[in-house]
């Protein structure tokens, strides 16, 4: 359901291969309302995600990680370039403000976004119980979502996307919140989607993590592409550029 | 992705969604559920005191021909100002999740049908009990409420979609529903005018359907075809105008939202 028809497939005169599931071509994203860089926030882009990869994305608060993953999920269209994207795949973007209704207990919201995510409602339902224990939350049944944490909220997003099971997990800042079990549960996850050959754009402040897990990073700076290659690689580079500009990840708000 | 097929493909999830909203909605309240019923009842008790035991004292006719423009004028308006609203309000939702954002004004008009269906209900219980109720002609509010459902997602739909781009259309919305309320026919009989005067009061569709409501269900008339066939032609202009805005900026909209 996070993809149709204005973030292209891969089409014919692109270069055929089953091994990649997205491809961005001089992708630029615009926003008429922005005074700054006359509206462009991403411009230039070019990248493949393959099958069975993680994409780590860095930069600072500004740089576009967040509109890079609208326009993957197809939430909005390229201004410049084409998104094309493999015919069988699906992309799901998970943010901690996953639109959960604060009334409902997990289970409502649980289907509802499972339903938004492309599920049949019956297919969620027979899915909640594994939702229920990847989440690992220790509450009454009909506990409004309205009282979880910021971490139980994440662990319920992140267990319905899991269960969604889209070919392609986009996933911003989700990784950043809750605590230490729950950081490792999750990367473990992910390890574990690697292994079914779904594939994962990563956006996160935290670079031991992205180190971690991801196989390439993409740098972003001021909606450019600054870097793009192995994670140890551009992370380092990263880093030395930051403390070369005195720069911290959390600057400029877009 | 055209319109029609939008609201097929997604009419499971604006089900669960209308279920749901109800649902969050009754659980905020400490009476819950009951608010379905007492929420409407009060509504139109307010109404019925007024003209029961104010304004117009006695005169029952006049109560019966109220509630049924009432009932459905609370319908209509609703679902227009939730529906002009609902991709606003649905920021952090749009933001996250592709979904064409016809879906938002759907979901609005449903959740605002389902508590219609209950205020229609208490409106048959009181016009039963007043001895006002023509049940010989019911069979047409079937396609009279399959046309107003077509008419509330052009105006909403069209409204909804535009609202992000130009949101001075919000108080123009908000003030236009004051304007139709005194000008649909709700207080007084529009029949009871002069016909050029009829005639400039039914270009407003939704005195055309109030009117043909009353027909229906006090007096046991079928609608006036004529009538009719104009709210039908103008829907269908909306539902055109809302498809084409949808096909131009349905993709756009997340953009302005940020």
């Amino acid at each position: 359901m996070s993809t149709d028809s204005t973030t292209s497939t891969i089409p014919s005169d692109a270069p055929p291969s089953d091994e990649i599931v997205l491809r961005a071509e001089k992708v630029g994203i615009r926003y008429r309302h922005f005074k700054h860089r006359d509206g462009w926030v991403l411009s230039g882009l070019n990248f493949d995600l393959k099958k069975g990869e993680v994409l780590g994305v860095v930069g600072r608060n500004g740089a576009g990680k967040s509109s890079l993953l609208r326009a993957l999920a197809g939430i909005t269209t390229a201004d410049a370039g084409r998104i094309y994207r493999h015919p069988m795949s699906r992309a799901s973007l998970l943010t901690i403000n996953m639109g959960f209704i604060p009334h409902l207990p997990s289970r409502e919201n649980a289907i509802l976004m499972g339903m938004l995510l492309g599920l049949r409602r019956r297919e969620i339902e027979d899915r909640y119980p594994d939702i229920m224990a990847f989440c690992n939350l220790d509450i009454p049944e009909d506990q409004k979502v309205g009282t979880f944490s910021s971490g139980m909220r994440a662990r319920l997003a992140l267990g319905i996307a899991l269960a969604a099971a889209p070919e392609v997990i986009l996933i911003d800042e989700l990784l950043g919140v809750g605590d230490g079990q729950f950081r490792e549960t999750s990367a473990a996850a992910i390890r574990n989607l690697i292994r079914t050959d779904r594939s994962v754009v990563l956006v996160t402040h935290n670079n031991k993590t992205l180190g971690n897990i991801s196989d390439r990073v993409l740098w972003l700076e001021q909606g450019r592409q600054q870097e793009l290659g192995p994670a140890k690689e551009v992370l380092e580079h990263y880093d030395e550029y930051l403390k070369l500009e005195g720069a911290r990840p959390n600057g400029v708000t877009s | 992705m055209n319109l029609i097929a939008a609201l097929r493909r997604y009419s499971e999830l604006i089900a669960y969604k209308t279920y749901a909203e109800l649902k969050a909605e009754a659980s905020s309240y400490y009476l819950g559920v009951l608010w379905w019923v007492l929420e409407p009842a009060l509504y139109l008790f307010a109404f019925y005191s007024v003209f029961r035991w104010g304004i117009r004292q006695g005169d029952k006719e006049f109560i019966a021909f109220l509630l049924v423009a009432l009932v459905h004028w609370k319908w209509s308006a609703s679902s227009i100002v939730t529906a002009s609203n609902s991709i606003l309000e649905a920021r952090s939702m749009i933001l996250q999740v592709y979904l064409p954002k016809i879906a938002f004004p759907a979901f609005a008009i449903a959740t605002s049908t389902a508590k219609f269906a209950l205020t229609f209900s208490i409106m048959l219980i009181v016009l039963g009990g007043m001895g006002h109720l023509s049940i010989v002609t019911f069979g047409w509010l079937i396609p009279l409420y399959g046309l107003q459902l077509l008419l509330l997602l052009g105006v909403g739909g069209l409204s909804a979609i535009l609202i992000p781009f130009i949101k001075d259309l919000k108080p123009i919305i908000d003030s236009g529903i004051i304007l139709l309320m005194l000008v649909s026919g709700i207080f007084f009989d529009i029949e009871a005018f002069p016909p050029q005067a009829q005639d400039y009061l039914y270009l407003n569709p939704f005195a055309v359907m109030i009117t043909q409501y009353r027909h229906v269900i006090l007096d046991g008339m079928p609608p006036e075809a004529g009538r009719i066939a104009y709210v039908a032609a103008l829907t269908t202009l909306l539902i055109v105008a809302t498809a084409v805005t949808h096909r131009l900026l349905n993709r756009e909209v997340p953009k302005v939202l940020i």
